[in-house]
């Protein structure tokens, strides 16, 4: 090993917290020791991090409190130092590692906050397509609208939640007091996008995330017709699948494929 | 000689989101704007659609923190492929980084760790600079970064080390005042020899910024304005380098805008100064 990457590993390791290993690199300081200035190097490093997280999940910092959050911090980055050059993507383990933490197994709400939190940021910058528009859908051949197939901009998601995750989430945007966590009878399907720039949740009923996971698995207009046909009454399905994909389509969340040959 | 033909850009700020719409808005008096490559390295979405915008009225330049240039990691391909291809979507006017390494085996600290001054390093690095150069297929612009350490390994200064680089790289300079200050003071150095040290015809920009005094140093914080003996330093830069871009960080606390264009105003009054004192007895 060479004299400039052990210099760098030792000095890395340190840092890291892994072994305070790395004073006699130091050459001495005018003023204050060698200690204290490497003291710069490993408290910036947990706070930057701190903040990279806390960038990524304001209502999460906020709900659990600041030392709660800083503690959580630490213990994220020492299960996942960061190993991309772009801070944007360090925090992308987090809700995992909270719905897997010991500290929050009585609180899957933690998770579930981190999990709307992640898909709303992933949704903001997410790649770009251009959505299909009604006046696309006006131009399409009625006697061909059967056949016709859409597909979910990049930009654009579902999630799970177990938990009023989405409700602590919207109290704490209005600077409310969040309401205590509880689980939710049934999961909770919840729509993430991005509509005009900005990244946008809804809760979906469980007919139109039927429809929307059909749209998504690529299957035709007449074919999701006739899947809400069996889910509620067959005399109204093209009239409640028609209103979802105007709901889509206004939303900017569908693009439209070919048809399948 | 003049090592480089890169335009002079006037005064600048860094592009932050708290300010892109009253920079769209109000069109500040700004001349340019200097842009962190890695908060644009992302798919799609409202961050890039601003920078478009604002890459049609202002002449931009790129930043990065994560090149780790003197890192004895491999070169991350991935991480020079984005910026390539962002640099392709709005064309800078050059792209920076800083003299530093930010991480090996396979981690990255996310600061800007300071280099050994040794010949190893000195060849390592110069000969990554190359590399780089050769695969963005245009010259690197390296700065000084702000440091709280030195290593006993250290054989020459830190502005010799960076002049040779620079020769050695055949790279352009981005000269931190406000990092050679900090330094200076943490490792007790003169600062007006590090900048007289400087090779003049490799400096294409300049940085000013504020700092923080810590417990046993400076700390290189960017969350409050250029303090007086910045600007000072900065008035005896402007003497040996000449019209040089300059433009003014602040990524911490950061005020309004106007706050900023006024600080920027200061920039434009000491370098009026500085590059033209007769016109101001005229």
């Amino acid at each position: 090993m060479s004299s400039l990457s052990d210099l760098q590993a030792r000095l890395q390791a340190d840092i890291l917290g892994e072994g305070r290993d790395a004073e006699d690199l130091i050459a001495p300081a005018p003023h204050g020791s060698r200690a204290s200035r490497l003291d710069v190097y490993r408290r910036a490093y947990v706070l930057r991090l701190t903040e990279f997280l806390g960038n990524d999940y304001e209502k999460l910092r906020i709900y659990l409190g600041e030392t709660r959050f800083s503690r959580m911090a630490r213990d994220y980055a020492a299960a996942h130092p960061s190993d991309t050059p772009n801070a944007r993507w360090f925090s992308r383990h987090l809700p995992a590692f909270l719905r897997q933490s010991k500290a929050f197994l009585q609180h899957p709400e933690v998770g579930e906050l981190a999990m709307l939190e992640q898909a709303l940021n992933d949704v903001f910058d997410g790649p770009e397509a251009v959505p299909t528009t009604l006046a696309d859908l006006a131009a399409i051949d009625p006697t061909a609208f059967g056949n016709v197939r859409f597909a979910l901009v990049p930009a654009c998601m579902t999630v799970e939640a177990r938990s009023n995750a989405t409700s602590i989430w919207s109290a704490i945007r209005c600077a409310e007091t969040p309401p205590a966590a509880e689980p939710l009878d049934m999961p909770q399907h919840i729509l993430v996008w991005r509509q005009a720039g900005s990244s946008r949740f809804r809760i979906l009923g469980e007919e139109e995330f039927m429809a929307l996971s059909c749209v998504a698995e690529g299957l035709d207009f007449a074919t999701i017709c006739e899947m809400l046909a069996t889910y509620d009454d067959p005399e109204t399905a093209a009239l409640r699948a028609a209103n979802y994909l105007r709901g889509w389509i206004e939303a900017e969340i569908l693009v439209r494929t070919p048809a399948a040959s | 000689m003049t090592h480089h033909t890169l335009p002079y850009l006037g005064f600048g700020l860094g592009l932050r989101p708290q300010h892109y719409r009253e920079i769209l808005e109000t069109a500040p008096h700004v001349d340019w704007f200097e842009v962190i490559s890695e908060n644009y390295m992302v798919p799609g979405g409202q961050p890039l659609r601003m920078l478009d915008r604002i890459a049609e009225s202002y002449p931009l330049v790129m930043h990065g923190v994560s090149l780790s240039i003197a890192s004895t990691a491999d070169l991350d391909m991935d991480y020079l492929a984005q910026l390539k291809e962002l640099a392709r979507r709005i064309e800078p006017r050059w792209i920076s980084d800083h003299l530093c390494w930010t991480g090996v085996h396979g981690v990255n600290l996310h600061d800007l760790l300071p280099v050994p001054y040794t010949e190893e390093a000195l060849a390592h690095v110069s000969d990554r600079i190359a590399r780089v150069q050769d695969y963005l297929g245009r010259r690197l612009v390296i700065e000084n970064v702000s440091s709280y350490i030195t290593y006993e390994c250290s054989e020459i200064s830190e502005w010799d080390f960076v002049a040779e680089l620079a020769r050695r790289a055949d790279c352009l300079l981005l000269l931190d005042v406000n990092n050679v200050f900090v330094s200076g003071m943490n490792h007790d150095f003169d600062q007006r020899a590090f900048i007289e040290s400087i090779p003049v015809d490799r400096v294409v920009q300049f940085h000013l910024a504020g700092h923080s005094e810590g417990e046993t140093c400076l700390i290189d914080t960017h969350d409050q304005p250029v303090c007086e003996e910045v600007w000072t330093l900065y008035g005896k830069a402007l003497e040996r380098f000449g019209t040089v871009s300059t433009m003014i960080e602040r990524d911490d606390n950061i005020p309004p805008l106007a706050e900023l264009v006024a600080e920027l105003d200061t920039a434009r009054a000491i370098a009026a100064l500085a590059l033209h004192p007769l016109e101001r007895v005229s």
